[in-house]
């Protein structure tokens, strides 16, 4: 299954009407919140003068943002004191915290240090690779790309070149495989390759690094080869949503609802 | 106990440091202060200085995404003691506000789905889209919002923001009633520009339909 190619932006904008497309409705976004700049900021300023249907819908965003301010953005001194046991906790702190921290490494090591730290490293590399090639040619056949791991008692399957396999705990898996996963499963999915994850329901699919696409009641995960440091999405009808940006992983928990069966 | 002069770097926050064998907090950077904890130092000074310094603050932040003042409690107060434990994380290359606000809206974030947050339980009644009267025209927003009482805006608001996905919800809180830039929103949610613009403009969008009682066109 090829997840689907959307736009980044929706042709139409569903609330602004008049022709806009979303890709104005967010400069105009942008504009309202002083975040253009130059060029881009003149363009939408005389475009907003001229377009009737640009100005009425800035004229809207504005007016609903300045309800949001003035509801929503606290007075001061219409917030409740902060409890005593809140205001005490400063002085707690230290107490509260575990006895070992972790602690940043030293910023600015010697050049003896350094040269002895990538020295190491490229050993430690060169090494590595060595031990994994020797490896991978004793197995023989294609080489392992990545990994899966589900949750006990989950149902994971394999479909790859045509044969459909389970996938207990721990498993390897290579390009162009295939994951089905049922609703109660929790995988996590690690390794730079295309591989494809279908869940039927709630599953919770931990990707790393990869791309999510929701359609029509299922879950589909495709790997693009990304870095560790791009950017991930859960695509969703509702628009585009950044994955939950947790430090040690990224992680998707989407509920999807089951397929409409047909009349 | 440190006591002396803080030789705070602009440059590198962290550099001198090691050093410095006496500590003032009080005259030292947040980023100081972080720098005294990425080291393993200062969880008796440091850290109880920058809960006095932003505490209070990060108490209204929390608010805005929970909706409940006890939680909000819980919630910074774990903030603060992460901030110990995730001090060794930060490289300098971010401000300690923008380090701390992204551990915080983490916080808040678990606390949602573990579902501790009072808003999102349930307690707030009346639906927006009835208390608005149905009326859909986005022009007439302003009108209606000025025949409710004050109490009862900030509520139907509240109740709409609550209806709005995590993400959505998040920005348009840091944007909007926390006032913060696109670039500061961008490192602590770790997105791109484009990507905070556009979650910034959806989220308004189904707010205000929400509160014009057309939330179903999102739900179709």
């Amino acid at each position: 299954m090829t997840p689907r190619a959307e736009p980044l932006f929706a042709p139409d904008a569903a609330a602004g009407g008049g022709g806009l497309s979303e890709a104005d409705l967010v400069l105009l976004s942008a504009y309202l919140d002083g975040e253009l700049e130059g060029a881009e900021r003149e363009a939408l300023a005389g475009r907003i003068e001229r377009e009737p249907a640009l100005k009425a819908e800035y004229q809207a965003l504005r007016a609903s943002h300045d309800v949001l301010i003035a509801a929503a953005r606290p007075e001061v001194s219409a917030l409740p004191a902060p409890s005593e046991s809140f205001a005490a906790f400063g002085s707690r702190l230290s107490r509260a915290l575990p006895d070992e921290v972790p602690v940043a490494e030293a910023l600015q090591p010697s050049w003896f240090r350094r040269i002895f730290l990538v020295g190491l490293c490229a050993f430690g590399g060169l090494l590595a690779l060595l031990l994994v090639g020797r490896f991978v040619d004793k197995m023989g056949g294609p080489k392992p790309s990545g990994w899966a791991l589900n949750s006990p008692g989950a149902k994971v399957k394999f479909i790859r070149e045509g044969r459909v396999m389970n996938a207990d705990g721990f498993e390897h898996f290579l390009a162009g495989d295939e994951l089905l996963v049922d609703a109660q499963a929790s995988v996590l999915v690690q390794g730079p390759v295309g591989v494809k994850v279908t869940a039927s329901g709630p599953a919770k699919v931990s990707f790393w690094p990869g791309e999510v696409h929701l359609e029509e009641g299922r879950l589909a995960v495709e790997g693009t080869g990304m870095a560790a440091r791009d950017s991930f999405f859960v695509r969703t009808p509702d628009g585009d949503v950044r994955a939950n940006g947790d430090e040690e992983h990224f992680q998707f928990e989407v509920a999807t609802q089951p397929a409409v069966p047909a009349p | 106990m440190d006591a002396s002069p803080e030789p705070a770097s602009r440059r590198d926050p962290r550099a001198g440091l090691a050093a410095s064998a006496m500590f003032d907090a009080a005259g030292a950077t947040d980023e100081a202060l972080l720098s005294r904890l990425a080291e393993g130092k200062g969880r008796e000074t440091a850290l109880p200085e920058l809960f006095a310094r932003h505490g209070d603050k990060a108490l209204r932040l929390a608010h805005n995404i929970l909706g409940d003042w006890h939680a909000s409690e819980e919630a910074v107060q774990d903030a603060f003691l992460r901030v110990a434990e995730k001090a060794h994380l930060w490289r300098g290359d971010a401000s300690f506000n923008t380090f701390f606000t992204k551990l915080l809206v983490n916080v808040c974030r678990s606390r949602r789905r573990r579902g501790h947050d009072v808003l999102a339980k349930g307690k707030v009644t009346g639906s927006p889209s009835k208390m608005l009267g149905g009326v859909a025209a986005s022009s007439r927003i302003t009108d209606i919002a000025r025949q409710m009482q004050a109490e009862e805006l900030r509520r139907t608001v509240r109740g709409a923001l609550e209806k709005l996905p995590e993400k959505f919800r998040e920005v348009l809180v840091l944007r909007e009633l926390e006032g913060l830039d696109y670039k500061t929103i961008a490192e602590i949610q770790d997105a791109t520009l484009d990507e905070v613009r556009i979650w910034i403009y959806r989220g308004r969008q189904r707010l205000r339909a929400i509160l014009e009682g057309r939330e179903e066109e999102f739900f179709e």
